[in-house]
């Protein structure tokens, strides 16, 4: 092999590269939209307000949740670390969902403060992943 | 030191393979249609070379279902991202050397 050999088999590494990094991305705007029903969930089911679902309440609370792991584990490519990343957004999305309802019902039931505050958390991971698809997809 | 060809790897030389993996190595793992369609082979080259880099030990095939649809998903294994480098190396030192008059005249 000499230098334009190899030249040639790096320019090709590199373009395989690029055009599959380019895949897989989910949409940044339904990730927001995720998030915002996180935080209309739990306010609707947990605050002082009107509904209170029971066990029915907590399972639509954790569907979006749900919807994130399903559809980020289904893509058909995943990019480098994002599979670590989205179990690790998701496992502090339920934390944050758990933990508001749970000691909400128990401790705060009529405590706005603790529900808006655990309502705006909960939609975090879902605009942290947003932001990355995003910025993942200007770059590429 | 030796000539950087002989860091060449003979499992990843050949020019699909290393379209292959260096995509894989691009993501966590990609799925067997994705790549087809990004690489531009078709599918019984990709199976067969797939098949063969797994024997390497370089690639990992899993399978899923999708819904009722299955779906084979690619991934490279730690030895194929560490293969891979060292298989770039090899080729960035052998451009390197034909643009350096000293080294290729100590050869």
């Amino acid at each position: 092999m000499d230098s334009t050999d190899a030249q040639r088999a790096l320019a090709s590494a590199d373009a395989a590269a690029a055009s599959v990094r380019g895949k897989g991305s989910l949409p940044a705007a339904g990730l927001v939209l995720l998030g915002i029903a996180e935080t209309v969930l739990i306010l609707l089911f947990g605050a002082p307000l009107i509904v209170h679902g029971g066990s029915a309440g907590m399972i639509l609370v954790i569907a979006p949740l749900i919807i994130l792991t399903v559809v980020s584990a289904s893509r058909s490519v995943v990019p480098r670390h994002h599979h670590s990343l989205y179990a690790i957004l998701t496992g502090i999305g339920v934390t944050i969902t758990v933990v508001t309802m749970t000691f909400g019902r128990g401790f705060f039931p009529e405590s706005w403060a603790w529900w808006i505050a655990g309502a705006v958390l909960a939609g975090v991971p879902f605009y942290v992943a947003a932001w990355i698809e995003y910025s993942r997809r200007v770059r590429s | 030191m030796t000539h950087p060809r002989l860091s060449l790897d003979p499992v990843i030389h050949a020019p699909v393979r290393l379209s292959i993996v260096a995509a894989l190595a691009a993501v966590d793992e990609a799925d067997f249609a994705s790549l087809r369609e990004t690489l531009q082979v078709s599918d019984s080259l990709l199976s067969k070379q797939s098949s063969a880099l797994e024997e390497a030990g370089y690639l990992k095939i899993r399978k899923a279902f999708v819904g009722k649809r299955p779906r084979t998903y690619l991934s490279l294994t730690a030895t194929g991202r560490k293969a891979l480098a060292v298989h770039l190396k090899a080729l960035r030192e052998l451009t390197g050397m034909a643009s350096d008059p000293a080294d290729s005249s100590s050869d």
